[in-house]
């Protein structure tokens, strides 16, 4: 399992920093989505 | 807001699954688990490729310059996509073969279609004025996805390869366990759902950048 929880650890710390990046992207294109609608 | 939360508890649950309820790989052990990042990640950049021709052959028809962006993106999103199979199956490799790259079928092909597609950013960033540079690049979209199939489908099987076949033709089923399948079904439509995330995000930045453009010009 040591080897094996590494792997996993690393995979979700990817996969997480991936998600939080694009909603991050996400929501800033939202803002100045309203900010041209105004 | 709330499909994104889904999509993200999802592929959290997948990665979880596909290491602690899903089995090791019969004849592959622990690395075969990779599979279920490769192949979806494989499955995108042939859809994005595909989509990046429906709109480039949408722009020859219509000269709507969106299309050609959606097309752009699309090959961008592919490239991607086809960078990470490119990655997971070196990793998986190392594990299996004892080396990262040793010029298989597979591992050529995947090289080629790099290759194709870096050519397709090469063409666009090199040409400056917008309308021959879409029509061009929707020509080359066009022509660059006919190569797809036979490097993804055709010439990995023509070619005596060592990399191991899912679809077991003879009886036209997946050769899979029952777990393994459904972590990999799940992932399928994580993987196909995260597409459509950044590409639609994606497509409004490129809108948001053409309409500040158009303003700048008056």
């Amino acid at each position: 399992m040591g080897e094996l929880g590494f792997v996993l650890a690393v995979t979700l710390i990817t996969w997480v920093g991936l998600f939080l990046y694009v909603l991050r992207v996400d929501i800033k294109v939202k803002e100045a989505e309203r900010r041209e609608e105004i | 807001m709330i499909w994104q939360i889904i999509l993200g508890i999802w592929m959290t649950v997948v990665i979880v699954a596909s290491f602690l309820y899903m089995p090791a790989t019969q004849g592959l052990g622990e690395t075969g688990r990779i599979i279920v990042y490769h192949v979806p990640a494989a499955w995108i950049a042939v859809l994005a490729y595909l989509m990046a021709m429906v709109n480039a052959i949408g722009y020859l028809r219509k000269k709507d310059i969106r299309l050609d962006r959606q097309a752009q993106i699309n090959a961008e999103l592919g490239t991607i996509f086809c960078i990470l199979a490119t990655v997971t199956g070196a990793i998986w490799s190392k594990g299996a073969w004892g080396w990262y790259w040793n010029w298989d079928p597979r591992q050529t092909s995947i090289f080629v279609l790099l290759l194709i597609y870096g050519a397709y950013f090469v063409l666009r960033s090199s040409i400056t004025d917008s309308d021959t540079r879409a029509r061009l690049s929707a020509v080359y979209a066009i022509l660059a996805f006919i190569t797809v199939p036979f490097l993804v489908f055709v010439i990995p099987r023509v070619y005596s390869s060592l990399h191991p076949d899912l679809i077991n033709i003879p009886q036209r089923s997946l050769d899979m366990d029952r777990k393994m399948l459904h972590v990999f079904l799940s992932s399928l439509a994580g993987f196909t759902g995260l597409y459509v995330w950044m590409y639609k995000v994606q497509m409004r930045l490129e809108n948001l950048l053409y309409k500040q453009a158009m303003k700048r010009e008056g």
